[in-house]
């Protein structure tokens, strides 16, 4: 056994990833590697409209294809497959229940109709094609301020509405800080539905076992357990009789975190058939038919004091739920969003009124950052109020961000902000874009002409957030759990809830657990995925699970350490468990300064420079650190220029990556990246990072371009070359 | 995403692509770089009984020198015109548009002629081949066949080419001594379609005046547009800011082009207009 100092350089190194051996030498092992002998792979009839009623479903000349095992509709699922839907519903949240395949109605273009199970792809297409739907269509209601008009049919007659859900909370006293306020800025927002995109798509395998009765799901999930319990409950199985796994994934961005109709059907065809059946969703099933996230209209408007004190603020939410709910109400993150609102500032006066809605079109599930609207409004609100009382937003900031001096202070939606250097992260990335001499440039560039932007943002995030977050919103992440267990041959094994789809959690918890253990990081093995050996738990999300399951790891492994020093010696099946949730503090963030150059004549966008400083406190692994904030800010980049699943008014949204346009290397220029890493709040101060990047680079982006154009007065987004011409030609027009 | 089944049939000369070409006529699409037909057939946008890949099919590619110009066969893959000397030296406009084709692995896989057969409206080849009034052969077991770029490209992705015939060059005349090329191109992305772009060529005479301008515009119209009045005003002008926007404007004018996800009709006339100017603008010696 090496020596080490006790946390010692393991930690804060960027080793090379653990992964990148077998994923980079095309030795992963995705369920698009799996195969089975006597494998069917499957393909759905989807519905081609956004509302209808099903009159039939004609399988018959499918049926009759060369190569196809079975074509499957409800009727076959009648009796032996309950009804999916939310696995909570919160008391003034209105949710209907659904089949795993369409019953007599369809919501939303790509629903699942049926489902085709033959020897190859290619001829489940075939198939695929051949089967005949008639379907009556009804008026869809696509743009969620439709979903408001009640003489719009409503996507499930047993509600009776498209409305889900309508909330009205207030923290202090808005009403008054709105009279009091010297002025009133209003400003308001469009967020398209957007796609996570990860570059792997939904898939499983699924094996039935007829001699145990177990059957196998091998899936890309990013919470196995929840996975697990979601089939046991679909198909009416016992825990013990379902085992999932998850294997080596390709991202998710906020997918793949829920059982979906697919995911049960394909399991239910395999135990029907007695055959292994492989699902591998393509891109536009992925585009059109699964999830989409944002989908957010807000109207704010910002109580402010002449001196640019922000007062109050007051919010009109609309979001887009879709049409079936899914995973996670949207509702709690419509709450989240409302409790982050007043961030790192002190904003202790807010009105939130959300108006949930349903809709013809897919799903809303949670995207990278699914609270980001409460930054994204914030941070160009506050630019707003800075042109409207011609201060610099630089200056707005400076004198609402909270210093550390007045922490730990209580946000109005009760959770405590502690820890949050917001104000450090500001003044250091001011000073790595260099701030002042971009805003010289921008002067001598206006005298030629030239339209040039900077914008800011700043942030902090919960994660994990402080001990009070649960509280907040209505809902507590359960505890993590890991646990530490020495092996014959030395190593020591982990094993976590994590499912990590690009994080590196196979690494980074290795890095503690080897540091802790004092024991080479290749003596670690971290086991993740799978329901047989890893721990109960929500999985990989939201940014705080990971550093969640950091300390838990953290924990577990000391505990160990604690067992051999106890035994005396080193035996084989010692083991330590431990849990956690977080301790005081827990709020990462960061501040991102973007410039750009507007094409006056095409409205085309150019990035010219982009910076980050960021703090999420001690870092275990540099490089994967500045993974996240790279990959997150270009996926805001993306969001900000280009990102839009574009439904048209039949509620036929984008379904290639032709029309989904992603940003490319091309797009995102160079990110530079500074790095704060504050001293710890308590030992196990680890904060999460994968969402901050998105969060910050969307309104960095917004607030350049506004600041290059004067003003934005309606912002929707993206804001492609001929939306910001148009913006171009109104400014134009009102001088 | 999978392709509907298909006849595959890979000819291993072009008598033999020329005679399968025929036989399948009424319902075939020829396979070359695959870049726009591979994704129609997986998409099930393409729907062909037969697929001829004419990949195997000998002499076909390579530029070779003509009469002071170019020869390029049709199965000239992008990226080997776009890094060509001699392309470089008599069609300095090719390496300048072949830049925004795509991205390098999707230009060491496309080809010359499989662009300009397949005439997307935003493509860049059809509207080079149309400024330089190039010359397209054709061949089927019926002869060889040379259609001038001007009447090549017939309406909506579609040519000239008859479906028992292949293109299998296209041929570039010497360029005029001192003649500039001037090319910009708006897309959403680098690499994407054009929303709107504009090629163009200049030559000014010894007293400093336009003695030749060719403007060609792409993305903004059912085909390629060949800007002639515009050359008409260019034409014995002297290069200045005035004299390339009214230009531009008789370029933009009169275009229909069309609508979709990523820019209205309005815009694409617009920023044509724009790119027109600016093309002008470096072909007369200043960068855009």
């Amino acid at each position: 056994m090496t020596t080490v100092e006790r946390g010692g350089p393991l930690v804060g190194r960027s080793v090379r990833r653990v992964e990148d051996g077998r994923i980079l030498t095309g030795r992963g092992r995705f369920v698009g590697d799996l195969l089975r002998e006597g494998m069917l792979e499957a393909a759905f009839v989807r519905s081609p409209v956004a509302h209808g009623v099903v009159r039939s479903i004609d399988t018959a000349q499918a049926r009759a294809l060369p190569g196809v095992a079975a074509v499957l509709t409800h009727q076959d699922l009648e009796g032996a497959v309950e009804d999916l839907g939310l696995g909570f519903v919160p008391p003034d949240f209105l949710a209907a229940r659904y089949p795993a395949l369409a019953a007599g109605k369809v919501r939303h273009v790509g629903e699942p109709i049926a489902l085709v199970l033959a020897r190859s792809r290619a001829l489940a297409e075939d198939a695929r094609d051949a089967v005949e739907v008639e379907v009556d269509a009804l008026e869809p209601v696509v743009a969620p301020e439709e979903a408001l008009d009640p003489t719009k049919p409503p996507a499930f007659e047993e509600l009776g509405t498209n409305v889900a859900r309508r909330a009205v909370r207030t923290f202090g006293d808005p009403g008054a800080a709105l009279a009091a306020a010297d002025r009133v800025v209003h400003a308001l927002f469009r967020l398209p539905r957007v796609s996570a995109a990860p570059m792997e798509t939904r898939g499983g395998l699924a094996e039935y076992d007829a001699a145990t009765g177990v059957l196998a799901y091998t899936s890309g999930t990013r919470n196995a357990h929840g996975l697990r319990a979601a089939l046991c409950a679909a198909l009416r199985l016992p825990p013990e009789r379902v085992d999932v796994v998850a294997p080596d994934m390709g991202g998710a961005f906020g997918q793949k975190n829920f059982a979906s109709r697919e995911d049960v059907c394909v399991c239910f065809a395999a135990i029907s058939l007695g055959r292994p059946v492989r699902w591998l969703e393509d891109r536009a099933e992925n585009l059109v038919g699964y999830v989409s996230g944002r989908g957010e209209r807000f109207e704010v408007d910002v109580a402010v004091g002449d001196d640019g004190t922000v007062l109050a603020l007051d919010v009109r939410a609309l979001l887009d739920q879709g049409a079936y709910a899914v995973a996670a109400p949207l509702s709690i993150f419509g709450t989240s969003t409302a409790a982050i609102l007043p961030n790192a500032y002190r904003i202790d006066h807010l009105r939130w009124d959300e108006t949930d809605v349903i809709t013809n079109t897919a799903s809303w599930s949670s995207l990278r950052g699914p609270w980001a609207g409460e930054t994204l409004l914030r941070e160009v609100a506050l630019d707003a109020v800075a042109r409207e009382l011609s201060l610099d937003p630089v200056e707005v900031r400076r004198r609402n961000l909270v210093p550390l001096e007045e922490q730990p202070r209580p946000l109005p939606t009760g959770m405590t902000l502690e820890g949050s250097t917001a104000l450090a992260c500001l003044e250091r990335a001011l000073d790595l874009a260099g701030y002042d001499a971009l805003r010289a440039e921008q002067r001598r560039a206006r005298e030629e002409g030239r339209l040039l932007g900077v914008g800011v943002a700043t942030y902090v995030e919960p994660t994990p957030g402080p001990p009070d977050y649960g509280a907040a919103i209505g809902f507590e992440w359960p505890e993590e759990k890991a646990e530490a267990v020495l092996e014959a041959d030395g190593t020591v094994t982990v094993s976590t809830s994590q499912v990590p789809h690009g994080q590196g959690h196979e690494t980074t918890l290795a890095q503690i657990a080897a540091a802790e253990l004092e024991l080479p990081l290749d003596r670690i093995r971290v086991v993740v995925g799978d329901t047989r050996v890893t721990p109960a738990g929500l999985g990989t999300g939201g940014s705080r699970a990971s550093s969640m399951a950091a300390g838990a790891v953290l924990h577990a492994s000391r505990a160990l350490g604690e067992e051999i020093r106890r035994a005396g010696a080193p035996s084989p099946g010692l083991r330590g468990t431990a849990s956690f949730r977080s301790g005081r503090g827990g709020w990462s963030g960061g501040t991102h300064v973007c410039a750009v150059e507007v094409d006056p004549e095409t409205g085309v966008v150019s990035i010219l420079r982009y910076v980050v400083a960021e703090d999420c406190g001690k870092l275990i692994n540099p490089a994967i650190v500045e993974g996240q904030v790279r990959g997150g800010v270009a996926m805001g980049i993306g969001m900000a220029l280009l990102e839009d699943a574009a439904y048209d008014e039949d509620g036929n949204p984008a379904s290639t990556l032709m029309d989904y346009l992603l940003p490319t290397a091309m797009e995102v220029p160079p990110i530079e990246v500074a790095h704060l890493e504050s001293e710890p709040l308590h030992e196990l101060d680890y904060r999460g990072v994968g969402e901050g990047g998105t969060i910050g680079a969307t309104p960095a982006v917004v607030n350049a371009i506004a600041d290059a154009l004067g003003g934005i007065d309606e912002v929707e987004l993206p804001l492609t070359p001929s939306r910001v011409l148009e913006l171009l030609d109104r400014r134009r027009a009102d001088r | 995403m999978k392709s509907p089944p298909f006849r595959y049939l890979a000819p291993s000369s072009l008598d033999e692509a020329l005679s399968l070409r025929a036989e399948h006529a009424d319902d075939c699409a020829v396979l070359a770089g695959g870049q726009s037909l591979v994704p129609l057939l997986n998409l099930r946008m393409a729907f062909p009984e037969t697929v001829i890949d004419i990949g195997r099919v000998p002499g076909l590619g390579g530029v070779r020198e003509r009469d002071g110009g170019l020869a390029v066969g049709a199965m000239t893959r992008h990226r080997e015109a776009e890094l060509s000397p001699l392309v470089a030296a008599r069609a300095p406009l090719l390496p300048l548009a072949l830049a925004h084709v795509g991205h390098v692995a999707i230009r060491n896989r496309g080809t010359v002629g499989g662009s300009l057969a397949h005439a997307d409206p935003a493509a860049e080849l059809p509207a080079l081949a149309l400024v330089h009034d190039a010359e397209l052969v054709v061949r089927s077991v019926r002869g060889e066949r040379v259609v001038p770029a001007a009447g090549f490209f017939r309406g909506y992705m579609t040519t000239a080419v008859e479906p028992d015939e292949l293109l299998v060059e296209v041929r570039l005349p010497a360029p005029s001594p001192g003649t500039r090329a001037g090319f910009v191109e708006v897309a959403r992305r680098h690499g994407d379609y054009a929303l709107a772009g504009a090629a163009a060529l200049v030559r000014l005479d010894p007293a400093g005046t336009i003695a030749e301008a060719r403007l060609a515009l792409f993305g903004v119209d059912a085909t390629p547009v060949r800007a002639v009045e515009a050359e008409a005003a260019l034409r014995g002008a002297r290069p200045g800011e005035d004299v390339f926007r009214e230009a531009a404007e008789l370029a933009a004018s009169g275009l229909a082009p069309n609508a979709d996800v990523h820019a209205s009709s309005e815009y694409r006339r617009r920023v044509a207009a724009v790119v027109a100017r600016r093309a002008l603008r470096m072909a007369t010696g200043e960068e855009s």
